[in-house]
Parts: structure tokens; sequence; C-alpha cells
């Protein structure tokens, strides 16, 4: 079924190996000059990653690998590859071109597949791939897009759900009650998370303490200086051998976690006052790839936003010339996410992916992260849209109904507004159709 | 998002937001997630060492925030110190309780934690270890000594205030 490469500019060379694992066929493209995403064979331990195949090696029994990528729309059809323990699964893949030269209808779901992982199938058995193009690191997907990811390129003509009138209004009316008592409480809004906070409450001076739902049983009281021994001991551990200075990161974590990671490490700093890993801090905000970073999904870009503006905060206690390169950096990354924010498709709600990619789904952490972000912004900057950004995506999270009966979050939700189970919860792609607000039938 | 809910309430003052923050991590405590009364947290694919990269940094991207929601809230001077204590000592148990899991149970002879936090302690199971899941018990622990650090000052705030009345 595969044409010559001849026929088609641009593609070197087509070799297709079919399998007949559960119905969907399986491709192997071999094209150097196109991007392949992250590939992580060895369960998420980063082997493999961000490498080209230079030769059309066959995929070992039990295997799946699903490329399929053109050069003109390449950022549109990336293939997303998520490995577990036991399974592969491409997320998405699809290409105008290829999709001609199968003269087939391919549904976007094609390459939603699973499959065991063979007990020879070692990182060094498979295929390595490289890609020419790009040496930097990439991240790979996440298990949770596969089902929210499958609209692909089509799903940014498709047809899209939008919200009920009602839910509109609920939204409008609850951002505008909170921006009037934003308005009232006028505070300055120009610390970073300090403690010197004016208080103009409505006569209250309590909170609320909500009746815990379950009691857990405390553990033996220790001194808090043992615990702080222990913090010490696990961060010298972090930061030793795994690390490394030149990178400012650590070769086995991805992009999302290595920056949570130097979170972690400028909390410490913070918290502790101990300041030996400043320097590790400044090598990953020296050494981080910001071209590849700016090019992934939201979620990414927001976690760099989030260890940015700590990272200020930070530095505005010890060491006060790196607040303003970290603020640029924060303000560089949210400008960048900022574009997922819609409000055409469920009245609200974060894309996961940049535009074309992923860009069907609205993912649950996503949102949520855009609204920790814009209110430490807020907090950073001034900006009145930045505050009113982030009472709005709460009051938007709250009223769609994102939050499940069970009091956690969902997933996400896909154009149809159809959420999708937590999946910490249940680790399953179930979907479950939600009545509420949001569905307009 | 926990700490986007306080840092809101920072500048809105709506109570609201911050009974919508307690909902949500007493949700989280009461779900299938704590799968006992000890407290600690455990993703479904913790036991069966299925958990993939995002997995292993989700547990300490938790007590990331929560830490930061409790700080926020410890700061707020227009609030009664009785009341914010109150709130943190809501969460004491919890936090500790994995603090003590990350570092008896899930440490390995190396020194580095791995993936599940409950179980069988140290050596006697395999787990997923990775820089990630190491990070995560770093979070647990370092939200313990926050917290621990936010109560001694809310203590120290609260003796000054008692002694401040007796001036009067």
């Amino acid at each position: 079924m595969g044409p010559p490469a001849a026929r088609r500019p641009g593609i070197r060379e087509f070799v297709s190996t079919r399998r007949t694992l559960s119905g969907p066929r399986i491709f192997l493209l071999q094209c150097g000059i196109f991007k392949v995403d992250h590939f992580r064979p060895n369960g998420g331990k980063g082997a493999g990653r961000g490498r080209f195949c230079p030769s059309p090696t066959p995929l070992p029994s039990g295997y799946l690998l699903i490329v399929a990528l053109s050069t003109t729309i390449r950022s549109l059809t990336r293939c997303l590859i998520s490995t577990r323990e036991d399974r592969f699964t491409c997320l998405f893949a699809l290409c105008l071109r290829f999709q001609r030269f199968n003269r087939g209808p391919l549904s976007n779901t094609l390459l939603c597949t699973m499959t065991r992982r063979s007990s020879a199938g070692s990182a060094a058995t498979l295929p390595t791939i490289a890609n020419s193009t790009t040496q930097e690191k990439r991240r790979g997907s996440k298990g949770s897009c596969l089902c929210g990811c499958t609209g692909g390129i089509t799903a940014l003509w498709r047809k899209r759900m939008s919200a009920s009138p009602e839910l509109k209004i609920q939204v409008d009316q609850g951002v505008k009650s909170m921006v009037e008592k934003a308005q009232q409480v006028r505070k300055s809004g120009l610390q970073l998370y300090s403690s010197a906070y004016l208080f103009f409450a409505d006569g209250r001076s309590n909170l609320n303490i909500v009746p815990p739902r379950r009691e857990i049983r405390s553990p033996p009281t220790i001194n808090s200086e043992h615990h702080f021994t222990r913090l010490k001991t696990l961060m010298q551990t972090l930061q030793g051998p795994g690390f490394y200075l030149d990178s400012g990161s650590y070769p086995s974590s991805c992009q999302w976690t290595s920056t949570v990671l130097t979170t972690l490490v400028i909390d410490y700093s913070h918290l502790t006052g101990d300041h030996q890993y400043l320097s590790h801090i400044v090598a990953l905000f020296n050494n981080q790839e910001v071209p590849s970073l700016l090019k992934q999904k939201n979620d990414d870009k927001l976690w760099v936003v989030l260890t940015y503006l700590r990272g200020a905060a930070y530095a505005s206690t010890h060491d006060p010339q790196w607040v303003q390169p970290f603020l640029d950096r924060a303000l560089l990354f949210y400008n960048s996410a900022s574009a997922g924010w819609d409000e055409s498709t469920c009245g609200g709600g974060m894309y996961w992916g940049p535009r074309g990619w992923c860009w069907s789904y609205k993912n649950a952490v996503t949102t949520e992260l855009w609204i920790t972000a814009s209110m430490g912004m807020y907090e950073a900057f001034g900006e009145e849209s930045m505050l009113e950004a982030a009472i709005r995506g709460w009051v938007w999270f709250e009223k769609s109904g994102m939050i499940n009966d069970q009091g956690l979050i969902n997933d996400g939700l896909d154009r149809y507004c159809k959420y999708l189970s937590p999946k910490a919860a249940t680790d399953v792609e179930t979907t479950e159709r939600r009545p509420g607000l949001i569905i307009r039938v | 998002m926990l700490s986007g809910l306080s840092g809101l309430y920072k500048h809105t003052e709506d109570f609201g937001l911050i009974e919508a923050a307690q909902n949500l991590i007493d949700s989280v405590v009461a779900s299938p997630l704590v799968p006992t009364d000890s407290g600690v947290l455990v993703e479904s694919c913790d036991p069966s060492r299925t958990c993939d990269q995002d997995q292993w940094m989700f547990k300490g991207v938790f007590f990331e925030h929560l830490g930061y929601f409790l700080a926020d809230i410890a700061a707020l001077e227009g609030l009664e110190v009785s009341s914010r204590r109150d709130l943190l000592e809501k969460y004491r148990g919890f936090i500790a309780a994995n603090a003590h899991a990350v570092w008896d149970v899930a440490r390995g002879e190396d020194g580095k934690v791995g993936n599940w936090w409950a179980g069988p302690g140290g050596g006697e199971i395999e787990r997923q270890v990775s820089v990630e899941t190491h990070g995560s018990g770093v979070a647990a622990v370092c939200c313990v000594v926050r917290l621990n650090r936010l109560l001694e000052s809310l203590e120290q705030a609260n003796s000054t205030g008692r002694k401040e009345g007796c001036a009067d």
C-alpha cells in the first residue's frame, strides 16, 4: 500500500509494515526530515528520547510505532506516543498527505491501539528514532490525552459545542461579582507572595473550617528539626549525581518535570535559607530549551511560569539581580500560553495543546495552571487583565461542572464538552457524560 | 489550583474560595487515592509499578501546592490567628503521615524515594525510582517542614498578641 516515495516530494522513504493486531494498520514511516515526538520505549525513563531513526529497522514483535508527519504541516501532525508499562499507544498521527497515499478513510483514532511489550523488547532492541532536524530533548505525551486528542487536525474545523446561554450568564455574573470584590479590596497586587496583606473583609475575621470528611490517624510526632534534617538529606540526593550543572537539569526528566523539580529546589531554598543550590536554579534558567518549550503544550508552558514566579520571589529575598530575568521568562511563557484560553467552545477553559495539536481538548490541569499562573502574574505585574483571567478561569471551572460529584476534578473535556474521568482516580480512559449546564441540547 | 484559590482569596476576600479549596483537599483525602486511614496518598498505578513519568510527579505537585495554599492562609494577617491555625492543624495529620511514609517506607537503601509510599517498607519490595519519584518525596517532606514553620510563626504571633493584650 505504500506508494513509491518519489511520487511525493518531501518524503524520502516510506516503509510500511502491517501487523494485524486488533484492527488498525500499523505503519512505520521512515522519514529523516520529519519530526518525531519523544519516544519512550522504556516506560518513561527517557531512553531513546529525541533521536531519529536513520534506517528502516523492523520493529520487534509486539511493538507498534506509528509516525506520520509532513513537512508542510508538521506542527499539526506530530505523532504522540504514550508508553505505559505494557503498551504503547499512539495518540494522534494524522497526515493529510498520508491520508492521500492510503486512499482510504483514516479516522482520527486510526492509531489508537495497544500492544503488550515483548519480554525481549528492551530499549536496545527497538529502532532508534533520531531527528536530524533537531537535537533538542522532547517530552513525551500524556496518557490522559488519549481520548481528548483524537480530534486531531480535523477538529480545527469540526463542529464544537458552545456553552448554554445559562452557563454564559452565570459565568459573566460570577466574574462581575468577584471583580467588584477585588476592586473593593484594592490591594496593590505588586507583592510577590508577600505576607503583608491588608484586609478589608466584610466584618469577618474567621475562616469557616469545613469539617474533614475523613480522620487521618496521626503519625508519631517527631521534632520538626528532624523533618528539616530529612529534607536536607533528600535534597542532597536530588541535587547529587543525577543532576547536571551544565544543563541545570536531570537527564532522565522531561521538560515539565524538570521545571517542576527546579521549583521544588526553589521552594526548599526559599523556605530554609539554604542558598547552596542557587547556581543550580540559575543553570536551568540559562540552559532551558526556550524555543522548544514554547512549541510545547500549554501546561508545559504554565509550569515554567510558576517556576520563575517562585524563582523571582526567592531571588528577591536573596539575590535580586535574578528577579527581573526570572519575571521576563515568566511573562514570555504566560503570554505564549494565553492563546489557549477559549470561550467559543464550552464557554471557557484552557486548551491542552497549542493550536492544531490537542486543540480539541480542554484539560483540567491546564486550566487550573492557568488560574494559578494568572494569579501569580497579577501579583508580580499588577495588570488587571491577569486578575480577571484568574477570576474568569475559576468561575468557569467551578460552574462548568469540572469538579465531579465526589468533589474530585475531572481530567478534562472534549470539544463536545464531554467530561473525562479523573485520570488519577481511575487510571482508565473511560468517559462519562455529565449532565450539566454546559451541554447544549 | 489550591494556591490559585488562596491567591484569588487575597484579592477578592471571597470566603467561598477557601471553602472550595478545602473541599478539593478533603475530597482527595476521602477518595480512593488515600486507601486507608493511615492517610498516605497512593496513585492507582503505584502498587503495580506501572506509573509513567507524569504520574511519578503528581503527588509531589499536590504537596507543593498544598504547602503554598497553607502558607498563603497563614500569612493573612487580617484573620484571627486561631482561625488560621485551625485550618493548618486540619491538614497536619495528613501531611505528616505522607512525610513519614516517604522517609520510613518509600526510601530505598540508596536514599532515593520510590513511587509507592504505602505498602511494605524499605527494601522489601522493588519500587519505581526516578528523579521524579524522589522529587515527589522531597515535596511531601518540604510540605511538613513548611507547615511546622508556619505553625511556629503563628504561635509566636499569638504569644506576641497576648503580651500586647496584657500591656493594655
